[in-house]
């Protein structure tokens, strides 16, 4: 695998202005509207005190924004990420790359590192970054710029920075859920071209119904769901809502001072969530898809 | 790109250019020849092909071997080519000319040397 | 190489002093139920430039392509010591390889090339692909979607001629490359790469140019070999008499190894000296590898195993 680094400095070079224009495109755009639109608020936040009113958009604001940038970036890096198999095609690079020392398996993974795991991650961090001016924008113009600059900037930080590793954590494990769907989907696409997701979905569909004609339980829809619910809550969640302990009563400033513990206890919950047999049975099923698409590239990575 | 003919092996004509350029002084007796890389990138050759020439005019006698230093043209070398030469043009060459020229009525006095001119004489 | 006798020795002994680069015996590769490669048995040693001649279709690039580990071989392969699909990357780090010239990718500036393949090939120098690059019209900072089909064939072989390796292994190197390019490449082929240890394997339709830069050929026809030799054995053994059509006859019946037609008449080839009656009747003319290469791509029923 020494050509690992090198192959993932590919995506880099390929993708960086796109990456660089989903960041700053969205963000620009999102500036200027806050900067020149109407900012409407319900009537609970109206009634709120300035101070409690300012710490609340701040945190909502750099929240929203993260996860806007990491939805975007992350989506759009899922489809390439889906489609690496066969996106040297068009201009027939493949052979070029073919023809390179690399091998067959660090070539099918390097773009899977890049686009599902480094560039999630650095959207959260961006997000997190670029929500600063956001909410001083916010903030700003509800409230007043005095209020921005006096939130408590300390403590904010403290929780937020806790919130985005909390979010970078989890981004690993989610792939590890998703592991088999995604291996399917990229073998399914090496396969089929772009007919390889909808065929994967349809046979899924008919699986499915299949088996639980067969075993009358929905296995598969059931697998499937839990897949995605123990992925989404490896970001967020995965202790539940109890531990977030909102107290009506208190003030916002101590919910926000216990986010980083909040934090720290779900991310254990998450890791203890991984102790599981069905995520077990759906690595080994991914190990198997990934050895299909190392026989699929091996055979000159053409139809089979 | 150096055009070679159909007549004879490749290695035989540039063997033959190459002699024609001894012939000429180039390069002179007792110089080295210029490098089988040398040549081989000058003809768009194989250097297997301009080593073949080259033996072939150092068993023509035309070259030597010196060790280590390569090969170079043998004192003597243009005198043995224009005999040979020579030799080719008088069996060869002159038989043809010389009927040639009793095909069409030209006399050895009526050729100049020097110009190109021709005079019309009663034979 | 700057003394005669090394060729001599060469020539007689091709494969005695070290292992051929390439060594292949009984290899066929199948695409589908169709054999691309049918029972193809031949070795390349160090120091040759060897011409894989064929139609499109003759199984050319298949046969590339089981040399660099890219398709399934059966029969024995071994190019540089090693198994082709086994050892791909060990290979690949050995040798430099174009399967195409029009493959690079096309969202890429010829500068971030360089940084990847430096990265990438432990043999590749930058400094090197800088150098060949600046005699091109190929500009650093251009995007290769920019660049003319050309420009393109330009800057890959400049990339693939800065890997330091011993074997190359070139499909239509010079496919798209006007006809000063192609010269430059011929000038580089010679200057860099004919240095007695390595070995070039170059398949090409243009015949005529490229027949005096080999030292070898190797010719396919529908996947078969039909024809192994080296240029000097050529010249050394056969007698190639183009004669007027009015002697066929007389030339059928001293029993050619092949007749052919030749620009203005027909002719035969024999293995080794004709009868002189026979040589008489025609004009001695040296058998091209285009005539040969038409002869025995055309007819395939021909007797060729003398061969």
């Amino acid at each position: 695998m020494n050509n690992l680094l090198p192959l993932m400095q590919r995506e880099w070079l390929q993708h960086r202005f796109a990456w660089a224009m989903l960041v700053l495109v969205p963000l620009a755009l999102s500036l200027s509207v806050l900067t020149v639109g109407t900012i409407q608020l319900d009537d609970d936040m109206m009634a709120m005190q300035p101070r409690e009113l300012s710490l609340m958009l701040a945190m909502l604001s750099m929240v929203i924004t993260a996860a806007v940038m990491f939805l975007l970036l992350g989506i759009t890096s899922l489809f390439i990420a889906l489609g690496s198999p066969r996106r040297d095609d068009g201009d027939r690079s493949i052979e070029f790359w073919l023809s390179l020392p690399s091998g067959h398996a660090e070539s099918l993974v390097a773009p899977m590192l890049v686009h599902l795991l480094l560039v999630p991650a650095a959207a959260l961090l961006v997000g997190f970054v670029a929500a600063v001016p956001v909410s001083m924008v916010v903030v700003g113009r509800v409230v007043g710029f005095g209020e921005w600059l006096t939130l408590p900037w300390g403590r904010i930080i403290t929780s937020v920075t806790a919130l985005m590793l909390r979010g970078v954590a989890g981004v690993p494990l989610a792939l590890l859920w998703l592991l088999p769907l995604v291996l399917a989907a990229m073998l399914s696409n090496a396969l089929f071209r772009r007919w390889g997701l909808p065929l994967l979905v349809v046979a899924l569909g008919l699986l499915a119904q299949g088996l639980e004609r067969v075993f009358g339980q929905p296995l598969l829809t059931e697998a499937l769901s839990a897949l995605l619910a123990h992925a989404a809550t490896s970001m967020a969640g995965a202790s539940g809502g109890a531990s977030m302990q909102v107290d009506g009563n208190a003030a916002l400033i101590e919910s926000v001072s216990r986010l980083p513990g909040w934090a720290l206890r779900d991310f254990g919950a998450a890791l203890r969530d991984l102790a599981q047999p069905l995520l077990a049975g759906s690595l080994a099923l991914a190990g198997a898809l990934f050895a299909a698409l190392l026989v699929w590239r091996r055979r000159g990575a053409s139809v089979a | 790109m150096t055009t070679w003919d159909d007549r004879q092996p490749i290695y035989q004509q540039l063997a033959d250019l190459l002699a024609a350029r001894l012939l000429d002084g180039d390069p002179p007796e007792g110089q080295a020849m210029p490098s089988v890389r040398a040549l081989a990138g000058q003809h768009l050759l194989n250097p297997l092909t301009v080593n073949r020439a080259l033996q072939a005019l150092a068993d023509a006698g035309l070259l030597e071997s010196r060790r280590g230093l390569g090969l170079f043209v043998v004192p003597g070398a243009s005198d043995k080519l224009r005999a040979a030469e020579r030799r080719r043009f008088l069996a060869e060459e002159w038989p043809r000319l010389r009927a040639k020229l009793r095909r069409l009525g030209i006399g050895s006095q009526q050729l100049d040397w020097d110009t190109d001119t021709f005079e019309e004489k009663r034979a | 190489m700057t003394t005669p006798d090394l060729a001599r020795a060469a020539a007689a002994a091709p494969a005695a002093s070290t292992e051929p680069l390439i060594s292949a015996r009984n290899l066929s590769v199948l695409y589908g139920r169709k054999k691309a490669v049918d029972d193809v048995s031949f070795t390349i040693p160090k120091g040759r430039v060897v011409g894989l001649l064929g139609h499109n279709g003759a199984g050319k690039t298949t046969l590339m392509k089981a040399l660099v580990g890219l398709a399934a071989p059966q029969g024995e392969l071994s190019v540089l010591g090693l198994q082709p699909q086994r050892d791909r990357v060990a290979l690949l780090q050995g040798t430099c390889y174009i399967p195409d010239v029009a493959i690079l990718p096309r969202w890429a500036r010829v500068s971030e090339l360089i940084t990847l393949m430096s990265r990438l090939h432990p043999r590749f120098s930058a400094e090197r692909a800088r150098q060949l690059l600046a005699r091109t019209s190929v500009g650093l900072n251009d995007k290769v979607k920019a660049l003319s089909k050309g420009m393109v064939a330009q800057a890959h072989l400049a990339l693939v001629a800065s890997i330091d390796a011993r074997l190359m292994i070139l499909d239509e190197p010079t496919l798209g490359l006007d006809v000063l390019s192609r010269k430059a490449f011929y000038e580089m082929l010679i200057d860099e790469w004919c240095d007695g240890e390595r070995s070039v394997l170059v398949s090409t339709h243009q015949v005529e140019e490229v027949e005096s830069l080999l030292s070898d050929v190797l010719m396919l026809n529908e996947g078969k070999l039909v024809l192994s030799i080296s240029l000097e054995e050529v010249d050394r053994r056969f007698v190639a008499l183009s004669h007027d059509p009015a002697v066929a006859d007389q030339m059928a019946a001293a029993h050619p190894l092949l007749k052919y037609r030749v620009q203005g008449g027909s002719a035969a080839l024999f293995d080794g000296e004709p009868p002189a009656d026979v040589q008489a009747l025609g004009r001695r003319v040296r058998p091209s590898l285009v005539d040969l290469f038409v002869a025995l791509t055309r007819k395939p029923e021909l007797d060729r195993q003398h061969f």
